[in-house]
Order: structure tokens, then sequence, then C-alpha cells
């Protein structure tokens, strides 16, 4: 028998389809897999958690939003798309100047913000924008440079703004998605009787 | 809501609960007291002194660090035994076969600590020590093979840190590596002689931000080769030390025979052979891989 899970599930089916016509992912954890390659150096388990994120913020959007009226689901698009694309704009600057690749062994670290004071010795007035040719100096050392406090905030920054990026992801596709199961429910079940809000029943 | 679907909510919550229940308890059990086989005499640190209505009144946690470090190193070391959960198996700890008494870790992530927290360093060398008592007693070493050279690494450190002009514990300096050298060393001629079947014994780390294990020779053979961060050198001269005197700039490492060394960046090199003469200049370890080896020749 049908029930709201059934619903959810199949909200998530077809979350998990435009994941995979979009980029191509992996079924089980939808976009972030696939964006591995730009996903922070820091925490090493973001992947799964941003998987976590994204099905909570589906779990809200499927409760919340279920059965709402399409002004309702236009306004949440365009509230979500909006800080999408301003932290996918911020994140991908941040990450390109927060965060650096040893050339030896292709892993990426975190700078930091704030220079150490062994490294106000001897950058001075170039600290703290640092490149790849002081870290060298360093052994590619971060916490060498930059003061470990500063660089545990831009950890936590980077991690923050990306799991934004896909709160505001799972937001937007997830009210589009319950919008247009529901008008797919309606179409098969024939014209709707009784009064329906102008708009009702089109897609998109 | 349906009967089956109020059972799943019940059964949810049983096992949340449960769970919740089960990391709590996990979490008061770390907080108390594992047995450190480098005990409190090692380092010649008195026991903590007893607590008392004038301690409470006049103390914060740091002051007291600060006023006594002796006093509380034993403290930070007790904390740091109770936070950082042992390893579960040997495996965990084997890097291709072999133990590895450098990890990846330190104290003062442990304990969330700051830069200029006095703490710092006492946590670092704490950690370095439960450490490497902890994953040789799992590799089946008695403490009989290394306790002597490893309560040798930490008073040693111990006094580094509390006589040096900036309360700092390196990791990557001289005394640091020979010390953990003497361990490794102590520990394999056990393994060649009495018990064979233990996993070797090394000292490489090869964890923070990606270093390779190159293996220096000097041409002829007989030479002393030493290397310091590019970083390390100009902060010497920032400091108006010499920068080419180890006994002042006590950044520079040497190669212990046989031993490969962990680069990974720009580095200043000095090779002494024993007639007198030297070659030093720069290198670049950019372009290695795991196990090459560099060779010096006498100019």
């Amino acid at each position: 028998m049908a029930s709201g899970l059934d619903d959810f599930k199949l909200l998530l089916k077809e979350f998990r389809g435009v994941s995979v016509w979009a980029v191509g992912g992996s079924l089980v954890v939808p976009f972030a897999a696939s964006l591995t390659d730009l996903s922070p150096p820091w925490p090493s388990g973001i992947v799964p958690v941003t998987a976590i994120v994204e099905l909570l913020a589906l779990v809200l959007v499927f409760q919340f939003f279920r059965n709402a009226r399409r002004q309702v689901i236009n306004r949440v698009l365009l509230l979500s798309v909006l800080p999408l694309a301003l932290a996918s704009v911020v994140y991908l600057g941040a990450v390109s100047y927060f965060t650096y690749q040893v050339p030896t062994t292709k892993e990426r670290f975190v700078k930091g913000y704030e220079c150490t004071p062994d490294a106000r010795l001897v950058f001075r007035e170039r600290c703290p924008d640092l490149g790849l040719d002081e870290l060298k100096t360093a052994e590619y050392e971060a916490e060498r440079l930059w003061t470990r406090k500063s660089i545990a905030i831009t950890r936590t920054s980077l991690a923050s703004l990306w799991s934004l990026v896909f709160v505001a992801l799972s937001f937007a596709l997830g009210s589009f998605l319950c919008y247009q199961m529901r008008t797919k429910k309606r179409l098969k079940a024939g014209p709707a009787r009784g009064k329906a809000s102008p708009g009702e029943g089109l897609q998109l | 809501m349906k009967d089956s679907h109020l059972s799943a909510l019940k059964r949810l919550l049983f096992t949340t609960g449960a769970l919740v229940a089960v990391g709590l308890f996990a979490a008061c059990s770390t907080g108390g007291e594992t047995n450190v086989p480098v005990s409190n005499s090692t380092t010649n640190t008195p026991a903590p002194a007893a607590w008392t209505p004038e301690r409470r009144a006049a103390k914060t946690s740091t002051s007291l660090v600060s006023a006594d470090p002796r006093a509380q190193y034993l403290n930070i070391k007790r904390t740091l035994t109770g936070l950082v959960p042992e390893p579960a198996s040997l495996d965990e700890s084997l890097d291709d076969g072999r133990v590895d008494i450098e990890d990846c870790q330190n104290g003062s992530e442990h304990l969330g600590i700051e830069d200029e927290d006095p703490v710092l360093p006492l946590a670092d060398l704490a950690y370095d020590v439960v450490h490497i008592s902890r994953v040789l007693n799992l590799a089946g070493y008695p403490e009989r093979v290394w306790g002597a050279p490893l309560r040798e690494l930490e008073s040693q450190q111990f006094e580094l840190i509390l006589g040096g002009p900036r309360f700092v514990y390196d990791h990557g300096e001289e005394r640091n590596r020979a010390a953990r050298q003497r361990i490794v060393r102590a520990a394999n001629e056990y393994r060649e002689e009495e018990a064979t079947d233990l996993p070797e014994v090394i000292d490489e780390g090869g964890c923070g931000a990606g270093g390779v294990g190159i293996n220096v020779v000097t041409e002829p053979t007989g030479g002393r080769v030493s290397i310091i961060p590019v970083f390390f050198y100009e902060l010497c001269k920032s400091q108006q030390l010499n920068p080419d005197d180890p006994a002042h700039c006590d950044r520079w490492r040497e190669q212990a025979a046989g031993a490969l060394m962990e680069v990974s960046g720009d580095y200043f090199y000095r090779a002494a052979w024993p007639d007198g003469v030297e070659r030093r200049g720069r290198l670049s370890f950019t372009r290695l891989k795991d196990g090459q080896t560099v060779t010096i020749s006498k100019p």
C-alpha cells in the first residue's frame, strides 16, 4: 500500500536521476561524489557527509513543501538558487585561493590567512599572501607559514561553504521535483475537480 | 499513522537511544587513566602537587603550566593518554608490514590547543612518548628494550623545551631524530637477536605535506650529509644567527646511516668528508620519487 515514504523514495529516485543526468555521478551519493575533485581537502570524509546533508535537506523539502502551491515552490526555488549561485562562486574562489597541491604526492592542503611569527620574519610584507614558492621552502607544511587558528578557520569555512552549496542545490531541485511529481500524478488522475489555482497542472 | 509505522518508529527511537547511551558511556570511560609504560619517573618530573585551597584561589589552568611546567607535564600526559584512543589492532599501525614510530598526529590537535599556548610543546612531546610506547607495546616489543631510549628522548626534549628561547617542541630537530633513531636501533637489534617474527621498526613518517623518502649518498663515500629547509635557513638569517652553524641554527638534519631522508621542497645541503673538504648548495626535491638516490660528489 502506498505511503508518504513511498513518495519520498520516488523523490529520491528522481533526485538521483537528475544527478546522473547532470554530472554522470554515482547513484549512491548524488552530485557530491561526482565533484570529488572540487571538494575541500578537509575533512577527508566530506563526500559521504555531504550525501547525508543532501538527504536531510531533501527530507526537509519533502516534509514542508510536498503539498505547497506553485507560488511557494517558485519562491523556494528562487531563494535556493540565489544562495546556490553566490555560494558556488565564493567557494570556487576560496578553494582556488586557500588550497594548494603538493607536486610530489598531489595531496591537497588548506592555507591560512595569518602568518606565524617565524613566517613574518622571513617573508615580511609578502605575508599572508604566500604561495607554492614559499611553501616549498617550508617542506609544504602550512603550519610553518600560517597560524593553526587561521588554518582551522579556513578549513571550516571551506567545508561550510561546500555544504551550503549542496543544501541549496537540494532545496532547489527537491522543491522542483516535488512539484513536478505532484503535477504528473494529477495529470495521470485526470482533470482536477473543484477550484484550481492559476497555472496548476502546468509544467514549469 | 499505521501500527507498522509506529512500531518501526519505536524501533528506530530505541536503537538511537541505545547508540547515544553507548556513545556517552564510551566518552565517559575514555576519561579514565591508562597505564603509560613510560612512567612518572622518566622525566625526573615530580608527581603533580596536591590540590590545595591556595592553588584553587590563585591559579588558572594555563598559568599553572607556565609557572610549573615540570609538575604539569605529567597531568598533560595523563590527559592525552585518556583522550587518544589506542589502536584497535597492530594492522592499524603498520606501514608495509613495518612499525613506524612516527605518525601524523600531535598532542595539541587532540587537546585543541592554539599556537601561543604554553601547553602546546608539552602536549606534543607527551603525545610522541605515548604513541611510541603504545605502538611498540602493541607490536610485541618488551619495555626493557625501548624504555631506556624513550625515557632519554623524553627527558632530553623536555629539557630542550624548558631551556629553549622560544618554548617550542621541534619534532624534526636533529637531537629528536637521533633519539628516535636510538629507539629504532634498540628495537631492531632485539628483533634480529631474540624475536625475528616481530615486525621491523622504522622512523619514517611520511605524513605531513607529502614528503618522499630519498637516499643521499656521497661520492666518494664517507661524507656526512646535512640538510635544512630553505625556510629555516632564511629564518636563522632573520634571527641574526649564522645559518651555516648547526650549533646555533639548530634546524639542520643529518642523514642517519642507512636511513632514508624524508624530504619535500627546497633545501640547503652541506656534505663534509673526513679530510675536511665540504660542499654546500641548494637542492630542490619536488620531482623525486620515493626511494630514489641522490649522489653528492666531492668538489
